[in-house]
């Protein structure tokens, strides 16, 4: 009776705590004259008015689960690895840190409290002509 | 004006018209043959009549007419006579009240604004603009890079609505090969 109470309990505690991702894409702006690319959606315009090239092509996407304990590794390809540790959670905020790695090079770490739906830019390395970056959100 | 009036072209000659029935009826003379002609024919009996004035010819001296007269209003007495009033165009009309029609069309005026200028400032439902819904943007605690000679910074694009964290000083590769190479054997 015990256990079927407290398997209860955790059924309960599991469906009112919702599971946060993560989705994060690597991106390449250019100018080429190309049509836009479809799977970006929403974000193009946002990429535009940020970094103001004309065509944005989205190289890979990754979605995954969170976890609430250890980082979540996101190999974007091209070289590309992003490191996201949860650390609190604040109603709809996660502050988690982000790694981005290309390599063994770390290009950046930082600290950021993410509230949740809300894009992140980081714009990496530039390729020739192009600049990469790399989008991420807290998709609860 | 499209008929034939004998009194507007008796009223013509006579100078009692004025304003817009007096153009109105100059211009219909000068277009309309028979009023023209109308207008030529009493234009002539009007000079006929200055040029030989008619002569009363009265058998009664003028104290002894003068004294029937005044009979006859004493037998009248206080006997009402009616006397026919012209019927005015409305023109005419307009031209003798004028003032009238002058002060009626100002007081309008002026109740119409007082009464929209009261209406604006009690009826008129207040305009409320609401302050934008500030962004929950993002924000960047900590923020470092590693590799040296390479910085980061971070804004948040308003218009975009993102939080951008910025790395410069990144070494330029030819293309994604290179920037591989060189990135894996860049340690940090």
């Amino acid at each position: 009776m015990r256990w079927l109470a407290a398997a209860l309990l955790g059924c309960v505690l599991s469906a009112s705590v919702r599971a946060a991702s993560i989705e994060a894409r690597l991106i390449r702006a250019s100018n080429e004259i190309d049509k836009p690319d479809e799977q970006l959606g929403k974000l193009e315009p946002k990429l535009k008015k940020v970094f103001g090239y004309q065509h944005y092509k989205q190289l890979c996407i990754r979605k995954a689960p969170l976890k609430e304990q250890g980082s979540l590794r996101l190999d974007l390809g091209e070289g590309i690895v992003i490191f996201i540790t949860p650390k609190t959670v604040e109603k709809k905020t996660r502050i988690v840190d982000f790694e981005m790695y290309s390599g063994r090079a770390a290009l950046v770490k930082s600290t950021i409290r993410a509230p949740h739906d809300r894009e992140m830019l980081i714009k990496g390395p530039e390729v020739g002509s192009t600049v990469l970056v790399v989008s991420f959100v807290v998709v609860e | 004006m499209s008929h034939h009036h004998t009194e507007a072209v008796a009223g013509l000659l006579d100078g009692q018209l004025k304003g817009v029935r007096l153009w109105l009826v100059k211009r219909h003379v000068s277009t309309c043959p028979v009023c023209a002609v109308e207008y030529r024919h009493q234009q002539h009996v009007r000079r006929m009549l200055q040029a030989n004035p008619p002569v009363a010819v009265m058998n009664d001296s003028p104290e002894f007419f003068w004294s029937k007269v005044k009979s006859e209003i004493q037998e009248r007495g206080g006997e009402r006579v009616e006397a026919p009033m012209p019927r005015l165009a409305f023109p005419d009309w307009l031209q003798q009240h004028q003032f009238g029609v002058a002060t009626a069309v100002t007081s309008l005026i002026a109740v119409v604004g007082l009464l929209w200028f009261v209406g604006s400032f009690h009826g008129t439902p207040a305009v409320t603009v609401a302050a934008p819904t500030p962004i929950d943007f993002a924000k960047v605690e900590q923020l470092k890079t590693a590799i040296p000679n390479t910085a980061a910074t971070t804004f948040d694009s308003e218009d975009a609505g993102v939080t951008v964290i910025w790395v410069s000083g990144l070494p330029w590769t030819h293309d994604m090969n290179e920037m591989e190479t060189e990135f894996a054997n860049l340690d940090t």
